[in-house]
């Protein structure tokens, strides 16, 4: 299990939890349907964070990245 | 046909309780005017919305009856409530989609593809997002709405409309200084309903054309994207990028668009550094048209003043309590803009601006009046006068910082004028340029920044500002003569 904001850009992960204390992010977050068991491609690292989920797109900064911990596919 | 979605067993059993015990309370049921049912209402409550706890505030043993309940349905739960219920919703839409939806093709073009590639990677993405505030910002709305259709519509008013509301007043009111708040030079008409229509509207009419064509176009969540990095460094977040890119417009507006910043902290920050450190169209355009003469003074205002958004906004940063906002954003495909839309939303934009500011507009003229009719501007003028001969200006210069702040074609007239006489050497013209943008752009601004941030806010950034705005003046003057700079 890595955090989003280490692993490779391209590959396919699943995610396995969400680690944040604050509730507006993993409301927003879980939003963007990044929940447990959803799979999604980081796309980009500079200057944001770029993962495609579903259909869904969304940019990320590093402290958010570090709260999604995946696995590899 | 959809089924409901059912939820795993402690949740539903939560929801069943709760639906239950609300059928029993009668008068004591708080929600009765709510249009959302039963079930939905449970949801809510046991994910703690914070708009329905506050209404079960009202009966402290519901609040706690829900708390126990809460506990007892977390305890049963591998997850926390609110994941548990995102997820079921989750499974359940993504069933949904597998029985209804067949994909014939790839979703995304390649052209999209490849335009968001290119926006986004930082290589390509910055420059283009410099070409797009070059020829979006500062072409279009700088030079073309705030230069040329300003003067146009203000070239019409002073010709056509002032003379005629100077003439009926004289002709209506007897008394001189009831005329002034009319009409003549401060009045209500010839000067607050003038700004708001020949430099507000152009100006604003220009800018949301614009900001509305970036949004259609799903270019600005990638604006902000490219620049969360920098803003991290003075305490904002990429979302910020937005109300700052709007103050290079107008910081009256930006200022009523810092609402859409997440905390309170993001707020303030973006506020201060607006009024400080971003120069509206109509500052820039002036400061641009005295110093284009000169590039090297032109680049050296440029630098100055990007170097004090970046260290006084990272040292605010530090000061203030609490870390920056974090980013999080949708990016959505890269569309070509529909005119409709792009109009309909900078007509709507430009209707809400303008009723918001135009009251603020006519309170200046009045202000104004009351200033010059009781005298108190001149002894503000007197006041300030040793100040300006400290930055190295003359004292003629002194009712421009003062008049600048009210009616900023004025004060840009005043340096014109004096730059005309040859009364203003280079480096004194960068000394007013960096003194005229460091303080507060406007009086609308002003009254914008009391009912935004409240008058103690309000305050405390005026106090800092005004002082600060003359001692970077001097400062640059200072060290511009014992380097033996000249512009």
């Amino acid at each position: 299990m890595n955090a989003l904001s280490t692993v490779k850009i391209g590959q396919p992960q699943t995610v396995v939890c969400l680690r944040t204390e604050d509730d507006a992010v993993l409301q927003k977050l879980m939003a963007f349907g990044i929940l447990p068991g959803c799979n999604l491609v980081l796309e980009q690292r500079f200057p944001s964070y770029i993962i495609m989920v579903g259909r869904t797109r969304a940019a990320l900064d590093w402290e958010t990245a570090q709260s999604i911990f995946v696995e590899s596919r | 046909m959809t089924s409901q979605v059912i939820y795993p067993e402690p949740i539903e059993a939560a929801i069943a309780q709760l639906e239950s015990w609300w059928q029993t309370l009668g008068e004591r049921y708080l929600f009765a005017n709510y249009s959302l049912s039963p079930r939905s209402l449970a949801l809510l409550l046991l994910q703690k919305d914070p708009g329905l706890w506050q209404t079960l505030q009202r009966d402290q043993e519901q609040c706690r009856h829900l708390e126990v309940l809460i506990t007892v349905t977390q305890n049963q739960l591998k997850q926390p409530i609110g994941l548990a219920i995102a997820n079921t919703r989750q499974h359940q839409a993504h069933a949904i989609e597998r029985a209804a939806l067949q994909e014939t093709r790839q979703a995304r073009s390649s052209l999209t593809e490849t335009l968001h590639q290119l926006t986004v990677n930082p290589i390509t993405g910055f420059p283009i997002l410099v070409v797009i505030l070059y020829y979006g910002v500062y072409k279009f709305v700088g030079e073309f709405g705030a230069g040329e259709l300003v003067d146009h519509i203000e070239t019409f008013f002073e010709s056509q409309i002032n003379p005629l509301v100077n003439h009926i007043t004289a002709q209506v009111i007897p008394w001189r200084p009831m005329q002034d708040l009319i009409a003549n030079d401060y009045g209500i008409i010839t000067l607050g309903i003038r700004y708001a229509t020949a430099i507000v509207l152009p100006v604003v009419a220009t800018y949301f054309l614009m900001f509305s064509l970036l949004e259609d176009s799903g270019y600005l969540p990638r604006l902000s994207l490219m620049l969360d990095r920098l803003f991290k460094s003075v305490g904002l977040s990429g979302r910020a990028v937005i109300p700052m890119v709007l103050g290079l417009g107008c910081d009256t507006m930006a200022t009523i668009v810092t609402r859409t910043l997440e905390t309170k902290r993001e707020r303030l920050i973006a506020t201060f550094l607006l009024s400080l450190a971003i120069p509206c169209a109509a500052q820039w355009g002036v400061i641009v048209g005295l110093l284009a003469q000169k590039p090297a003074a032109l680049l050296f205002w440029g630098g100055f003043i990007s170097a004090i958004f970046i260290v006084v906004g990272y040292l605010t940063a530090k000061l203030l309590p609490g870390n920056s906002g974090k980013f999080y954003m949708e990016v959505p495909p890269l569309r070509l803009p529909k005119l409709r839309n792009v109009l309909t939303k900078t007509w709507v934009r430009m209707k809400w601006y303008f009723l918001e500011v135009l009251p603020l507009f006519i309170w200046a003229s009045v202000l104004i009046w009351v200033g010059r009719l009781t005298g108190i501007f001149d002894m503000i003028i007197r006041g300030i006068e040793p100040l300006i001969a400290s930055l190295g200006m003359p004292t003629q210069a002194a009712p421009i910082f003062l008049y600048g702040f009210f009616r900023r074609d004025y004060g840009a007239a005043g340096l014109f004028d004096l730059q005309q006489q040859g009364s203003l050497t280079g480096n004194q013209l960068v000394v007013a340029a960096i003194v005229l943008t460091l303080f507060l752009p406007c009086i609308a601004q002003l009254q914008m920044l009391i009912k935004e941030r409240g008058t103690k806010t309000t305050v405390a950034i005026v106090l800092f500002i005004f002082p600060f705005a003359f001692l970077m003046g001097y400062l640059v003057n200072f060290g511009l003569t014992l380097f033996g700079v000249q512009f």
